[in-house]
């Protein structure tokens, strides 16, 4: 993979250079001006007791409600397709509306609290949802002919909002974006981490110091992505979770896993002697990279955490990508590591000309 | 290594001394929808990286000099 | 087999010929044991687990640092001419699991002492124990036959072997907070096939390794 440019034209690169230069524009650009879908940021008042009329004022995110005020519905569900509906909706502004819903004051089934998950339907711009939105206490008196006031509605007669949008989920609410700059600094990293403990079983198979050089390469520049996640990551856990630590298993792992590493260097300059250097530090890498899997795939799953995307794949899974975010999160992740590769490389490159002299 | 802790420490404290100007205007950085701190990350990485490659570059001029000297 | 139980017993005798090796181990434990427990006064039952595991990592990092320090060049060179590698390494890696295994038991018994004794699956707790002596001593002895070749090779064991325990450490953690009942977890056979498969994995890693490193 290492072609050095014949000529002096700046513009003769290799092929996946170019790739990934247009894969991180796309990346920039598309993860910047795509919007997102509507919201809602808050419910007033969250909690009431059942068995009285209440009203809610809700303020919505992106959200157009004055736009055709004939169409606007909105629900309650308690869970499943069990729902009430709202008897009247209030438009006062594009971000604000008040609705009215009476909650019954029995309930299909017996709990301590019940919470219920705000549908809002709008024929412009589609749906939103806040989930666990109003806290309700159950009644003192109970009358169970108010059972019918529930419905059995799976909401599915919706509008969807056409267009290229993100999804908007309630805590992440922009910072879902960050999902294509702060995730494949991971990627990235694994995949540094990964080719240089493949160079290092190359060196461990003929000890030529070519391969040392070309794994601590990759070393050195997984590092900085490593660095640049647990940085990017610790801005946004400031301002989602208050504080730049909160002991997460992620940030905990992903902190061990630079101090291995962090370990190794440390250790490479204590040696003196260039071949010995070379093969211990090949073989830590391979020790190192090989423990590096359990840390990362393995223990996070088996743990509660707050991290988005939690449960399952760490990142991939579940709720919060949904097929529009994968357009341009698999990009991102392609287009960081081909960076990555490309940063690496040069600094192989210096190394071996500071080497040669 | 001890020059990319200082940076990434450097670049930290540049967003807590933000933090704290932003405290007087209530939360600036987790207005609308939290946009500042994708803007935050995106800008961390850029400046990251481009002061990566400027230290690059200053080590392969370095080299040249030295190969010219030869 | 024979040559590596000689070298073991070599190595015992070394060790038991200057006294204050074992009563140094056991007086490290005492002591850093009555520190912990003076500042936190008594201990329940999950700090209990916590206070072990930290005072065994420590301890055992500190047994097992001077594995390798021991011999001079020439014993080395001695040794290198005349054992396997993969046979030296059996040999260190034997008597440091049953240096850690006694530790393990020592450290039970003043903590019994001191704190009381919480653990409620005696059997749990004492596999727990085994299981991670085993894979703290394959992990230990390689990475000290690394720092060995390093300048400052007792920080450096420090540095490279803690992150590396800490994948057996949290599984550690879980299984002695099940086995003191702290936490309801009803299935402590999966932390069991983990820890024993990533004790598989150091155990695979460092056979494999340790001739390739100890060539010098």
């Amino acid at each position: 993979m290492m072609q050095e440019s014949t000529t002096n034209s700046p513009f003769r690169l290799a092929a996946w250079k170019w790739a990934a230069m247009i894969i991180l524009i796309f990346v920039f650009i598309a993860g910047w001006i795509v919007p997102l879908k509507p919201g809602i940021i808050k419910v007033t008042p969250d909690r009431a007791v059942a068995g009285e009329m209440m009203v809610v004022d809700v303020i919505g995110y992106n959200s157009f409600y004055l736009t055709d005020t004939t169409k606007l519905r909105g629900w309650l569900r308690l869970s499943g397709d069990t729902v009430i509906q709202a008897h009247h909706i209030q438009a006062w502004d594009d971000r604000n509306l008040s609705a009215s819903f009476y909650i019954p004051s029995v309930f299909p089934v017996r709990q301590e609290a019940y919470p219920l998950t705000l549908v809002l339907d709008h024929g412009a711009e589609g749906t939103s949802i806040l989930p666990n939105a109003i806290f309700i206490t159950p009644a003192s008196v109970q009358d169970t002919a108010e059972m019918k006031l529930w419905f059995r509605d799976k909401i599915e007669h919706v509008h969807e909002k056409a267009g290229v949008q993100y999804p908007f989920r309630n805590i992440l609410a922009e910072t879902i974006r960050n999902t294509y700059f702060h995730v494949p600094m991971w990627f990235c990293m694994i995949i540094l981490f990964g080719v240089s403990a493949w160079y290092s079983l190359q060196y461990y198979r003929n000890a030529d110091i070519d391969f040392d050089r070309k794994s601590v390469a990759f070393i050195k520049v997984g590092l900085v992505f490593g660095l640049l996640g647990m940085v990017t990551g610790m801005l946004w856990a400031k301002n989602t979770w208050n504080a730049y630590w909160s002991w997460d298993v992620k940030q905990n792992m992903s902190a061990i896993s630079l101090l291995i590493y962090a370990a190794l260097m440390v250790m490479r300059s204590s040696v003196e002697d260039d071949m010995q250097k070379a093969r211990l530090t090949a073989g830590y890498n391979m020790f190192a990279f090989v423990l590096l899997i359990p840390l990362l795939f393995i223990i996070p799953r088996m743990t509660d955490s707050l991290h988005p995307g939690n449960g399952g794949n760490p990142a991939l899974g579940g709720e919060d990508l949904d097929n529009t975010m994968r357009m341009v999160f698999y990009p991102a992740v392609v287009g960081f590591i081909l960076l990555g590769l490309w940063i690496s490389q040069l600094v192989y490159r210096t190394d071996k000309l500071k080497g040669n002299l | 290594m001890s020059v990319k802790s200082i940076l990434a420490f450097l670049l930290l404290m540049i967003f807590q001394t933000a933090q704290a100007e932003g405290e007087s205007t209530p939360d600036f950085i987790r207005s609308i929808g939290k946009i500042y701190v994708v803007a935050g990350v995106c800008l961390i990485i850029l400046i990251t990286l481009f002061i990566y490659m400027i230290r690059l570059d200053r080590k392969i001029s370095r080299i040249e000099k030295r190969q010219k000297n030869e | 087999m024979n040559r590596i139980l000689n070298l073991v017993a070599t190595e015992a005798r070394i060790e038991l010929r200057e006294r204050y090796a074992l009563s140094g181990i056991v007086l490290y434990v005492l002591s850093s044991s009555f520190i912990v427990f003076s500042i936190w006064k008594q201990l329940p039952p999950k700090e209990w687990g916590l206070t072990f595991w930290v005072i065994f990592l420590f301890c055992s990092l500190m047994a097992v640092l001077k594995t390798f320090g021991r011999e001079s060049e020439g014993r080395y060179f001695y040794y290198y001419t005349l054992y396997h590698p993969l046979e030296l390494f059996a040999a260190k890696v034997i008597y440091n699991f049953l240096l850690l295994v006694f530790i393990f038991l020592v450290l039970w018994f003043v903590l019994f002492v001191m704190a009381g004794n919480p653990i409620l699956r005696i059997g749990w707790f004492l596999t727990t124990g085994l299981m991670s002596c085993i894979g703290l001593s394959f992990l230990l002895t390689l990475i000290t036959s690394i720092a060995i070749k390093t300048q400052q090779n007792a920080s450096l064991t420090a540095v490279m072997a803690l992150p590396l325990m800490i994948p057996l450490l949290i599984n550690i953690l879980r299984l002695t907070a099940y086995s003191s009942g702290t936490t309801p977890d009803e299935n402590p056979w999966n932390e069991l096939m983990l820890l024993s498969s990533i004790i598989f994995l150091v155990i695979g890693l460092s056979l494999w390794l340790f001739p390739y490193l100890w060539r010098s």
